[in-house]
């Protein structure tokens, strides 16, 4: 059959599917404030996106990965590692000045590490990043001696989690944002973005057009870490301390802000402005829940099921496109 | 590039031996303790039933009218800092209330007093998908429904994050005072010091955090707890003719958890005295992670003679590691979790410490209602531990899950 690619109209349901981040959040803002009228109080907004920027930081990071078709698990791992080697530097006298840089430098190592051992060693990014997600944690905690390592450094903690601009705008939001311009204008204007989808939506096709799909891994995944760390971070200094065992459940809240927000589990797909609207679906439900008071069970069952909704109209809106370009070729 | 690949591997290795040969601060020897400070904590090693009312100056009639309130230390905690740094756990916090230490014997029956006027209070608890999560945030619910109280409730789902967006939303409500049990001990510091610039009392509820300022505490003496398994242990191994020589087993957090590190104390405090006796620990979180941690040393180890359970998890994995290996250590335990309480009426634990969890719940409520009435309230209040075992378990299951019976537990009816 001969295949050919036209530009064609979007039907009104197709078009709902494709922003149907944006619905669920309006949706969800309209379902919690009725609920909750308070939902929408700014203050409340913003201590709510404070509260996901972490996710969201994590989510960007791990947007380039699963776009050119890998995975990472040892986001969680990573940020727990990086912010408790700063704690325990500072509590050895060591200044910010030196231990911010070396933590970074050390988050870009676990993400080289794993990329060399996925892309050298031809390991599955799944096993791969269960491996290490468990290594880089293991390290935390002996290091530290399962203990919480306290930050003195007012400061760092001020600037990375408790500070305000304006005595409003909370700076882990100005930080997410910051690398929402950075991550966007990567991924969307320049050649790592396109390379990235390149390679997740056909790795093959990637090597004849000469693309050096080793250098993007290496940089997709020493990105993500480095972002994960940044992640990292932020939540030790909301926790004022380094806590080995934080961070858990990150790496698969990240990706499912990925997934929300039109990434593609099978890679060649995905928008950093859609990780945004996923991650701030993830935050809506936990700040709306959490008003209403709604107990841990029913928690991860809403999130579980908004994540199966989302992809089912992913999967909905790739089957409708496959039939409508097949009809138009038969038509042709 | 397989010569990168070994490089990196090697490197791997390189930080995780660093990382295993780093020497992390001193954990499991806590300093020699035998005369407390005056502004530790103290608590009656055996309970007892008063039978004078408390007397402290100042501090609400609810208190000194009841004779089931003991107080354990006059001039009141002003901050845990000295008590946790004898277990070498960090520590910065203090109690605001300068009121006296008292000890509750009265286990469920607390009283509410009565609010001045409806009160909105919210109620953060870390988690409940464990029992005595569950059971902290059924019995503050009844409670508060008792008293009349508007209760906001928030079930952090074991995320400090979590915890503390609750607490600024709620400081956004305009609630008069709020009840939390901490999901991390030093990450609720953001919440507290948001809470003490809103004006707004704290009360926590089991284990206390280490940093920040609260207004009260209410918790269990977690020393006590692990002394009294201990004794259990000791009992049964004298008993049985034990020759007092060879090493005891028991399952901790693979963390440091102020709950777990005092309980460790009190334990390994009753083997002292015996030179012969070598207390370890095997680390853990989940039943299963015991489970395997214990299936594996009981096949290769045979100085053995006794096992314990610091929390419920790690008591539940021993059991089962037990039960399917077919051997005859004796198990005791801290932790009331409904599989506990079946395993001491089937024998298969002498016994564990326990507390409640409504009880907590409604001593938490009590006192804040009373600081929002503008009464003097306790610094500490401890509620009581309770040794179970088979003579008094199916009175505890139904103390405990709020008149539920073992027997209908163990038929299936949950």
């Amino acid at each position: 059959m001969e295949i050919k690619t036209r530009k064609s109209g979007m039907g009104f349901g197709q078009f709902l599917i494709k922003i149907r981040t944006i619905l669920i959040l309006v949706a969800l803002l309209i379902i919690f404030t009725i609920l909750k009228p308070k939902f929408v109080n700014p203050t409340n907004l913003m201590n709510m996106i404070k509260r996901m920027s972490y996710v969201a930081i994590t989510a960007f990071g791990i947007t380039f990965v699963m776009t050119l078709g890998g995975l990472d698990l040892s986001g969680g791992s990573i940020a727990a590692l990086t912010g408790v080697s700063l704690a325990y530097m500072l509590s050895k006298g060591v200044s910010i000045g030196i231990a911010l840089p070396v933590v970074l430098v050390l988050a870009l190592i676990m993400g080289l590490i794993n990329a060399v051992i996925i892309v050298e060693g031809k390991i599955a990014p799944f096993l791969t990043t269960l491996a290490t997600m468990n290594i880089y944690r293991g390290i935390a905690l002996t290091l530290t001696a399962g203990r919480t390592v306290s930050i003195k450094a007012k400061g760092f903690t001020d600037f990375f989690g408790n500070g305000k601009l304006f005595d409003f705008i909370p700076i882990p939001v100005l930080i997410t944002v910051f690398f929402l311009v950075v991550c966007w204008f990567l991924y969307s204007r320049t050649k790592l973005g396109y390379y990235c989808r390149c390679i997740g939506g056909n790795e093959e096709a990637a090597k004849v057009a000469g693309i050096n799909i080793r250098r993007v891994k290496y940089i997709a995944y020493m990105f993500n870490a480095l972002l994960a760390g940044f992640a990292g971070l932020i939540l030790c200094s909301l926790m004022n301390a380094g806590v080995p065992d934080i961070g858990s459940d990150l790496s698969m809240d990240a990706i499912s802000a990925a997934v929300l927000g039109g990434t593609a589990i099978s890679g060649g797909a995905g928008s950093i402005i859609g990780t945004l609207g996923g991650g701030l679906i993830m935050a809506e439900l936990n700040a709306g829940l959490s008003l209403l008071g709604a107990q841990s069970h029913v928690q991860i069952l809403v999130k579980g099921i908004v994540i199966i909704l989302a992809v089912l109209m992913d999967n909905a809106l790739k089957s409708r496109t496959q039939v409508k370009q097949i009809k138009l070729n038969q038509i042709k | 590039m397989k010569k990168l690949l070994c490089i990196m591997l090697a490197l791997l290795m390189v930080l995780a031996v660093a990382a295993c040969t780093a020497k992390p601060a001193e954990p499991d020897k806590p300093a020699e303790n035998t005369t407390p400070k005056a502004d530790e904590p103290v608590v009656p090693d055996e309970p007892v039933t008063p039978n004078e009312p408390v007397e402290a100056e100042g501090i609400s009639s609810y208190y000194t009218d009841n004779p089931l309130y003991e107080v354990v230390n006059a001039e009141g905690t002003k901050s845990l800092d000295d008590y946790y740094a004898q277990f070498d756990v960090e520590c910065e916090m203090g109690i605001r209330s300068d009121g006296p230490d008292l000890y509750w014997h009265g286990r469920n029956k607390v009283d509410l007093p009565t609010p001045a006027k409806q009160y909105k209070i919210g109620f953060s608890v870390y988690y409940t998908v464990d029992e005595v999560g569950a059971m902290y945030l059924e019995g503050m619910k009844d409670a508060a429904a008792e008293a009349g109280i508007e209760l906001l409730i928030n079930d952090a789902n074991y995320d400090q994050n979590l915890q503390n967006q609750a607490i600024e939303q709620w400081i956004l409500e305009g609630v008069d005072a709020v009840i939390m049990t901490a999901c991390d001990f030093y990450g609720c510091k953001g919440a507290l010091d948001d809470l003490h610039a809103a004006g707004i009392p704290v009360i926590t509820l089991d284990a206390p955090p280490c940093a920040g300022e609260v207004d009260c505490v209410v918790m269990y003496d977690c020393v006590e707890q692990g002394r009294e398994a201990g004794e259990a242990l000791e009992k049964y191994l004298l008993e049985n003719g034990s020759d007092m020589n060879g090493t005891i087993y028991y399952g901790t957090l693979p963390f440091i958890h102020p709950n777990a590190v005092t309980r460790e104390y009190g334990f390994k405090q009753v083997f002292e005295k015996y030179p012969n006796v070598t207390v370890k620990a095997l680390t853990g979180e989940e039943p299963e992670d015991h489970y395997t941690a214990f299936e594996g040393i009981m096949q290769g180890d045979d100085s053995i003679i006794g096992l314990w359970g610091l929390y419920s998890s790690a008591t539940w994995g021993i059991m089962q590691a037990v039960e399917n290996g077919g051997y005859p250590y004796p198990l005791t335990s801290v932790d009331n979790d409904r599989v506990i309480l079946e395993g001491i009426y089937n024998g298969k634990i002498l016994g564990s410490d326990c507390y409640g969890a409504v009880e907590g719940s409604r001593l938490a409520l009590a006192a804040t209602i009373l600081l929002l009435n503008g009464e003097k309230v306790p610094a500490i209040i401890y509620q009581g531990n309770t040794f179970v075992d088979k003579t008094n378990v199916e009175a505890a299951f139904e103390e405990y899950y709020n008149g539920a019976t073992l027997a209908d537990y163990m038929a299936g009816n949950h």
